[in-house]
């Protein structure tokens, strides 16, 4: 940020750009810093002192998990839908994004305009038919 | 076949399959709900009969809870596009001004965008409800003691800061791009006019940047009239029905309560028809003020 306000008032507004920036980076980092630090602790040390990093590291809270949500199961799950989803969304927007952009006229605009407004229909309207198209589809279950 | 006739078919060809997707899995599917918002459909019951508008009225003026969510949503909406916008134009201001650590910053501030937010909403759910009770031991944080969680009037303010959490980053890079197009030499002319700082970015910068301010309202405003995992994961709705937003309003008389899935249906096209309004009206009024370059 420029001012004119001469070397001192130039340093003083440099501090406070310092100091906002790390105020907010300290609000975004926090719950993650939490989450990580408090993951390494036993129950008991949390209780002791949520703010405090482990006396000694243990995974045992990860082992945990990783037994009751079948990690690789459902990290496999998870790769699959967005390895297909992403080749899927990127090939065929890009198809239908570069003729649209290039093709004038009524119909192009209309199509376009199609694919926006989905933007504005909220999950909760899809959700219920979306289970049916599925389910007709015999798509329902099968990843 | 004429050029122009070959032109259509070549659109079609390449829009085909992006639109045979959107078709079964948006199109179908929402014409398919605002058909169901038209009956009495109960999800199990495969006979349903066509009640006509009588949703509508129903939750239009019958249904106290849906009312009372809708001025929830409406408040949380008012907040969050002026705050979200505010804040996430003042960091861009701010990191686009920095020489060192811009990178790492941008990076810092948009990570909350990798996580999901029903993750985010539970790490924050565990700092509202243990660390904060913590932290207000200490004398000079006294103040952070409220049930952040179970009282109305501070869980508002949980959901508002939780949301925003998530989503500054996010517009912040669109407006980290769209200052960095602003050309630095229209700024500098200004300068030697005389401008100072705040002149040169309200009579020159903002201008150039109007065009991003449009489409940061408009996702705000998209995204927080559809809030939903946020809420779900943090205070449930609760405490009873004090935070609840239109889209869990939704979803609780779909799959919580009576499974009413044909009147759940007409809440969630009046929320589409609200949403569809108020960005139309939005767009109309900030493209007229856009400047041409």
């Amino acid at each position: 940020v420029r001012t004119h306000q001469g070397p001192l008032g130039q340093k003083a507004a440099k501090i406070g750009v310092v100091l906002i920036l790390t105020v907010y980076a300290a609000f975004t980092l926090f719950p993650v810093f939490m989450g990580v630090v408090n993951s390494l602790k036993t129950e008991g040390e949390i209780l002791n002192n949520i703010l405090a990093l482990p006396a000694l590291p243990q995974f045992g809270n990860y082992k945990v998990a990783f037994e009751k949500i079948h990690f690789f199961r459902s990290l496999l799950n998870t790769l699959l839908v967005v390895c297909v989803g992403v080749s899927g969304i990127v090939l065929f927007s890009a198809m239908a994004g570069y003729k649209l952009s290039r093709t004038p006229g009524r119909l192009s605009y209309l199509i376009f305009g199609l694919f926006v407004m989905s933007m504005l229909v909220p999950f909760h309207s899809i959700m219920i038919t979306l289970t049916q198209v599925a389910r007709t589809m015999g798509i329902q279950g099968s990843l | 076949m004429s050029k122009s006739t070959r032109k259509t078919l070549m659109l079609l060809v390449f829009v085909l399959p992006a639109l045979a997707f959107y078709t079964a899995f948006v199109l179908i599917p929402a014409l398919g709900g605002f058909w169901y918002s038209l009956t009495d459909w109960n999800g199990l019951n495969p006979s349903y009969r066509i009640v006509g508008l009588a949703n509508y009225v129903e939750a239009l003026t019958g249904d106290l809870y849906f009312l009372k969510s809708l001025k929830f949503t409406l408040r949380f909406v008012v907040y969050m596009v002026f705050l979200q916008n505010a804040i996430a134009l003042f960091l861009a201001v701010l990191v686009e001004g920095r020489k060192r650590g811009r990178i790492a910053l941008r990076t810092v501030f948009f990570m909350p965008n990798m996580v999901s937010m029903i993750i985010g909403g539970f790490m924050w759910m565990f700092v509202f409800s243990r660390v904060l009770p913590f932290l207000a031991e200490l004398p000079a944080l006294r103040f952070l003691d409220q049930s952040w969680i179970g009282d109305p009037r501070f869980s508002f303010w949980a959901i508002v800061i939780v949301s925003l959490w998530g989503g500054v980053g996010y517009l912040m890079v669109i407006y980290v791009a769209a200052l960095q197009g602003v050309p630095a030499n229209l700024k500098e002319a200004a300068y030697i006019d005389g401008a100072n700082a705040w002149h040169a970015f309200r009579h020159v910068t903002l201008p150039m940047i109007f065009p991003s301010l449009t489409v940061g309202v408009f996702v705000t405003l998209n995204s927080s009239f559809k809030v939903f995992d946020v809420v779900y994961s943090l205070t449930g709705g609760g405490p009873g029905r004090a935070t609840q937003v239109v889209a869990l309003n939704i979803f609780e008389e779909a799959f919580k309560r009576n499974n009413r899935y044909g009147y759940a249906s007409a809440k969630a096209t009046i929320l589409f028809a609200i949403i569809c309004g108020i960005t139309l009206i939005q767009l109309w009024l900030m493209k007229r003020r856009e400047v041409e370059m």
